[in-house]
């Protein structure tokens, strides 16, 4: 097995508070509470949570925007932590990102051919001449045509914004993408078209994926790993096609329930008992519907589970 | 009925002349029903809910007949609108915080319905915003009562503003995209939470959307619009197992089933919706639908009724329902 | 700016349209008088001091003989002159310098607005004073002032913008794809911030105009025989019963100028900022 082209290793990232009072002692977050995860070329990793679970905070370490408290983001082997900026600006070319506002990632005042190049401005040895038939061929790769880049971004609709940002995220042909919330901001039926999109970029550019979501049906058409996210820590890590189908931590099957479906009648929600917020024990153990007493002592930890799945709770589901 | 809307069309000012959004759209709904409305952008849903609200922007024009509660809406001026807003009819918005003051605490905005509409005391109209709060199954109302709108989480907010709905009784309910800013999770407690408050209250529900899925699960029929005008509507069992319209079932087949084989190709419909609903004649899916011919552009859409209750407005769909 | 937004509607486009034409005449009067007057503004003419507006004198002379109307051409210059390089100074400082306290944060975001504040607890008159009390009276000083007093107030609104952008995703973005803190500055912040820098220069314009003609009046700015507007007022003092024309000229003077420079603030930020927060 070849080493993976991202490997992420004990991944910490607290945040500090304000202070409530002048002398009161200062409060932390651990938005990122020990994640650990490899993904290997050409394969697509995802992760699903909801807001507050970390994942937007793990996206931005991976991509090296913020530096992590404790733990390893390792990208082609090498550790982007310890990289001197000149060497970290050049390997950026390498991994790319698509953030979720279409109407906030792309600067109101250039034109799109400026954004989507912008990239390249990192790659000294790209020429002018160069840039401008780079910029159409990641136009093109999107489905917008050479007369769209001399336009602004107000000219185009959410979709076409993304696309644009998907141009951007591609133009230094990457080998890593991280995808944070691509499609959330999107009307369903235009989600379509960009998951297609991305779905035809893997196949034809060989890109990785880290995608990043709530939407789990999003994540499961793209991904062919899946991690769930909880309160800064992964609960549960699987093949998609299994763990979305047979979930065995309560809170992935909560996630699946909670997506709308078409087919089925939806089973009729419980809401659990009130429960103190507890600091030991597990964290999902306040809303979760099968807590025991155990669960409210002891947090458990990421155990196998068999055929590379893993989960961190006391009683999975399914036996 | 409740609400009976016939023939209803909006035309906005825009630097060209007058531009109609909402072509001849009619429906009705029973007290305590759920309604559903699905649409892309610039379906004209939106414009749809405002008309009911009287909230269109200045220079809208509004044709057609809104009957609510027996009165003609279009014929009452502001300040009876006024009167019915917050009080009968009552609307909850897609982004929480900018519909929320951010400099007001909660507690006095769920209040002020009640100070305004039924002449409550400050004190007791607090009372009750806290009883709201609690109703609509927000943990420690109090707490939230006291608290700014910052303070709170996105779906903590949204139940506020039901809250802040709810606090007059109102017989019809209109939500806006009330969850596409909130996570998967939160948005089916919340979706539940109207669904329930509904039928407790004998309130009719009015929802606006633009994830199918979404509203075949919380109403009882439904109605899909694209560029300004009705393209199906009835029952959701109905449409959603015996979809007749072209963008209906294009919308069904869009979403990605969880299960399904990893990398199939969705089926995504190519091209983009008008900005805006022109001056057209015909159909205004014509061309993005995979079944245009010339008369879906030159033609005015027939309202074709071929099971109870259930409607489209195709010309490729005959008076049985079937493709032609 | 593009030149629909001349074709503004509304009250919005008729304040920028009547704002540029104000400052358009400031300008041309002031260009006008670097190559002609009806007089020479300084001419001294004791004999024919004081005398009515007729058509050999389109608005009387003062009491030393001197041609009015040349003299508030001339003086048209220094209060452009002020204008322009104090709120130049104030820009070029106070943009840097707010710059680099959004960018930094922290102890140096802190450092840079407490030494606003400071500069911004002494108005310009009071440092003017204290400049011509050391380096004697002059236009020169007087500039030097006001640019100073400037610099503050730019530096803060620079700041409080430049964070709301720096807010924004785009640059984050702009990180992402390797741009170094210089690159997000130039290529993003800046024309973001520009619309609201562009509008409160021209309102810190109108603020030097006013300035100025105070410290002239005091006789701390323009020395004569340089005209000024100021100066002119003060002069006026001693003629008020007599001829109290003479302050209402100079002063209708100023006034127009800032209420032009105030328009073209308020239209300038219309026609900028719905622009470009306009989605297709």
């Amino acid at each position: 097995m070849s080493a993976p082209l991202l490997e992420v290793v004990d991944l910490v990232k607290v945040y500090a508070l304000a202070r409530p009072a002048w002398f009161a002692p200062r409060p932390y977050r651990r938005a990122v509470d020990g994640v650990g995860f490899g993904i290997e070329a050409g394969r697509s990793f995802g992760v699903v949570g909801e807001s507050g679970s970390g994942k937007s905070t793990l996206a931005r370490a991976v991509m090296a925007l913020e530096r992590p408290t404790a733990g390893v983001v390792r990208l082609e082997g090498r550790p982007l932590d310890d990289l001197p900026r000149r060497e970290l600006r050049a390997m950026r070319a390498h991994f790319q990102m698509i953030f979720q506002d279409p109407y906030g990632s792309l600067d109101p005042r250039q034109k799109i051919a400026r954004i989507v190049a912008e990239p390249l401005a990192a790659l000294a040895h790209v020429g002018r001449a160069e840039r401008a038939g780079r910029v159409e061929e990641a136009l093109g790769a999107v489905g917008l045509g050479a007369a769209d880049a001399q336009k602004y971004p107000h000219e185009f609709s959410g979709g076409q914004r993304q696309r644009i940002a998907i141009a951007r995220a591609l133009i230094t042909r990457p080998r890593l993408v991280v995808a944070d919330e691509p499609v959330s901001a999107l009307d369903v039926s235009i989600q379509a078209q960009v998951l297609n999109l991305m779905s035809d970029l893997q196949r034809e550019a060989g890109v990785t994926y880290l995608f990043i979501s709530h939407d789990l049906a999003a994540v499961g058409h793209i991904c062919d790993e899946i991690a769930v996210m909880f309160h800064g820590r992964f609960v549960e890590t699987g093949p998609s096609a299994a763990l979305l189908g047979k979930p065995a931590h309560p809170y992935t099957r909560e996630l699946v329930d909670a997506a709308p479906k078409l087919a089925e009648t939806p089973l009729p929600p419980s809401e659990p008992p009130p429960r103190p917020d507890a600091t030991t024990g597990c964290p999902y153990a306040a809303r979760c519907l099968y807590a025991q007493p155990r669960c409210l002592e002891e947090a458990p930890s990421l155990r196998p589970l068999g055929e590379g799945r893993r989960v961190a709770c006391h009683f999975p589901l399914g036996g | 009925m409740l609400l009976e809307v016939s023939g209803l069309a909006i035309d906005l000012p825009s630097p060209a002349g007058a531009r109609r959004v909402v072509h001849d759209v009619s429906f009705s709904l029973a007290a305590g029903e759920s309604l559903g409305v699905v649409g892309e952008s610039g379906s004209g849903k939106t414009m749809t809910a405002l008309a009911l609200m009287g909230l269109l922007p200045d220079g809208a024009v509004v044709s057609g007949a809104v009957r609510f509660e027996g009165l003609e809406l279009a014929r009452l001026g502001e300040a009876e609108m006024q009167r019915l807003r917050g009080d009968r009819l009552a609307m909850i918005f897609q982004e929480p915080m900018s519909a929320l003051n951010p400099l007001q605490r909660i507690g006095a905005q769920v209040a002020e319905p009640l100070v305004l509409h039924r002449a409550m005391a400050k004190a007791a109209a607090w009372a009750e915003a806290v009883r709201l709060l609690d109703r609509v199954r927000l943990r420690d109302p109090e707490r939230i009562a006291r608290a700014y709108p910052f303070a709170l989480s996105g779906g903590e907010r949204q139940r506020a503003m039901i809250a802040m709905a709810l606090s007059c009784g109102p017989k019809l309910i209109i939500a806006d995209e009330p969850t596409t800013a909130l996570d998967v999770t939160v948005q089916a407690k919340i979706l539940d939470l109207l669904a329930s408050l509904g039928e407790q209250s004998n309130m009719a529900t009015l929802l606006i959307s633009h994830d199918l899925a979404v509203v075949a699960r919380h109403c009882r029929s439904v109605l899909a619009m694209y560029g300004g005008t009705l393209m199906e509507s009835g029952p959701v069992d109905a449409v959603l197992r015996r979809a007749r319209h072209p963008y209906t079932r294009a919308l069904l087949e869009a979403r990605p089933r969880p299960g399904a084989p990893r990398g199939e190709r969705l089926r995504a419909i190519a091209g983009v919706a008008p900005p805006s609903a022109s001056a057209l004649v015909g159909c205004p899916f014509a061309g993005r639908c995979p079944l245009t011919l010339d008369v879906c552009r030159t033609t005015p859409l027939p309202t074709i009724e071929f099971e109870a209750e259930h409607r489209v407005r195709c010309h490729r769909v005959d008076a049985e329902g079937r493709l032609t | 700016m593009s030149a629909s937004a001349l074709e503004t509607r509304g009250r919005a486009g008729a304040s920028l349209r009547l704002g540029l034409a104000v400052v358009a005449a400031l300008l041309g009067a002031a260009a006008l008088s670097l190559v002609w007057t009806p007089y020479p503004p300084d001419a001294i003419d004791v004999p024919h001091k004081l005398l009515q507006p007729s058509f050999a004198h389109w608005l009387g002379t003062d009491g030393l003989g001197r041609d009015v109307a040349s003299e508030i051409l001339a003086g048209a210059r220094v209060s452009i002159l002020v204008g322009v390089i104090a709120v130049g100074v104030g820009l070029v400082f106070g943009v840097a310098l707010g710059l680099v306290a959004a960018a930094a944060k922290g102890l140096v975001e802190d450092a840079i607005m407490k030494l606003c504040d400071f500069t911004f607890a002494f108005p310009a008159l009071l440092s003017a004073i204290m400049l011509t009390a050391t380096y004697g009276p002059g236009v020169v000083n007087a500039i030097v002032a006001i640019g100073v007093a400037n610099v503050p107030i730019f530096a803060k609104l620079t700041r409080a913008t430049a964070n709301v952008v720096l807010a924004r995703e785009f640059t984050l973005a702009a990180r992402a794809a390797g741009r170094g803190p210089l690159g997000v500055a130039f290529d993003h912040v800046l024309p973001n911030v520009a619309p609201a820098l562009i509008v409160q220069a021209t309102i810190q314009f109108a603020v030097a105009i006013l300035a100025e003609a105070a410290l002239s009046y005091l006789g701390l700015g323009a020395q004569p025989p340089q005209a000024s507007w100021g100066r002119m007022l003060s002069d006026a003092q001693g003629w008020m019963y007599v001829a109290p024309r003479l302050a209402v000229f100079p002063g209708l003077a100023i006034a127009l100028s800032v209420l032009g420079l105030n328009m073209l603030g308020d239209g300038l930020r219309d026609a900028l900022d719905p622009r470009l927060r306009a989605r297709g």
